[in-house]
């Protein structure tokens, strides 16, 4: 069925390999010696930096509840001073009897 | 005094590049760059994307050679073989846009350039065009088998498809060669 095609097949031309291809390989190969041992280094910082990365939407969450604190505490520290109390009244709230006394115990 | 690495096998000489061996690297460029070379240009007929295949090929393996997995069982110019394949056909889905749609007046453009550019007879200048009219792994298959000395098992794992599907693209590229070879005044 296809033996003329098959004798055809057979006399495909092929020419021969450029002069000096091996030796073009050999010195590009060379001149990635270098990128090839920064490359190794550049693996290793992706593994330590996958071991203490967190994803990109857990990471944008964390700084929301980050801020959202921040803010809260601002907002609170000014809400018990805007009550009409001021920083005294505050640290009297604060003060513990520590005078210890005991013949009131025993 | 340098190391005579032409005792060492394909995979021996894969197995130090792992380790930068930079003499073993060179070894086998010179071992196999001329048939991968060959390997490359029956999928373009171009002398420049041949070379640049291969390159890509080979630094390809310099800076990943762990790539290749001796302990799977493949030879090293299986695997090789695949990998060029591989980079040729993408370059290939690439550059087609340029064949336009009329494949018997791509035929006679290349088979021209063909005779030009390599001297070839007319016969094989039309035979060479109208296998690069071919589609790609219709090609590959052709290659691996007819020219590579792939068994059909061998050419149906590097294509990665069955046996009866390799037979399938190797029938169907060969009925599609005898037309276009007719169509040329080559064949009754």
């Amino acid at each position: 069925m296809f033996e003329r095609l098959d004798a055809l097949l057979k006399s495909r031309f092929m020419p021969p390999a450029p002069q000096g291809m091996a030796d073009r390989i050999i010195a590009r190969a060379s001149e990635r010696r270098k990128s090839r041992s920064s490359g190794f280094l550049q693996e290793l910082w992706a593994e330590v930096k996958a071991l203490i990365d967190v994803p990109g939407e857990p990471a944008y969450a964390l700084a929301v509840l980050f801020v959202l604190g921040l803010v809260l505490g601002l907002l609170m520290d000014g809400s018990i001073l805007s009550a009409g109390m001021d920083t005294r009244d505050l640290a009297g709230l604060l003060e513990v009897n520590d005078r210890f006394v005991a013949s009131e115990w025993v | 005094m340098a190391e005579d690495l032409s005792r060492f096998s394909d995979e021996e000489l894969a197995a130090r590049i792992v380790s930068a061996d930079h003499t073993a690297f060179a070894a086998l460029v010179k071992r196999h760059s001329a048939r991968f070379y060959a390997c490359a240009f029956r999928y373009f007929g171009r002398v420049e994307d041949a070379e640049d295949v291969v390159q890509e090929a080979f630094l390809k393996l310099w800076q990943k050679p762990q790539s290749f997995d001796p302990h799977k069982g493949a030879k090293f110019t299986t695997w090789f073989t695949r990998v060029v394949m591989n980079l040729s056909i993408d370059r290939l889905r690439r550059i087609k846009p340029k064949m336009g749609s009329d494949a018997l007046e791509f035929i006679e453009d290349e088979a021209a350039r063909f005779e030009e550019r390599f001297e070839m007879n007319s016969e094989q200048a039309i035979l060479e065009a109208a296998i690069q009219a071919l589609p790609a792994r219709q090609k590959a298959a052709l290659n691996l088998c007819f020219y590579e000395g792939h068994s059909n098992k061998e050419a149906a794992q590097i294509l990665g498809v069955g046996l009866k599907a390799l037979e399938s693209l190797l029938m169907r590229a060969k009925k599609t060669l005898k037309e276009s070879m007719k169509a040329k005044g080559l064949l009754d």
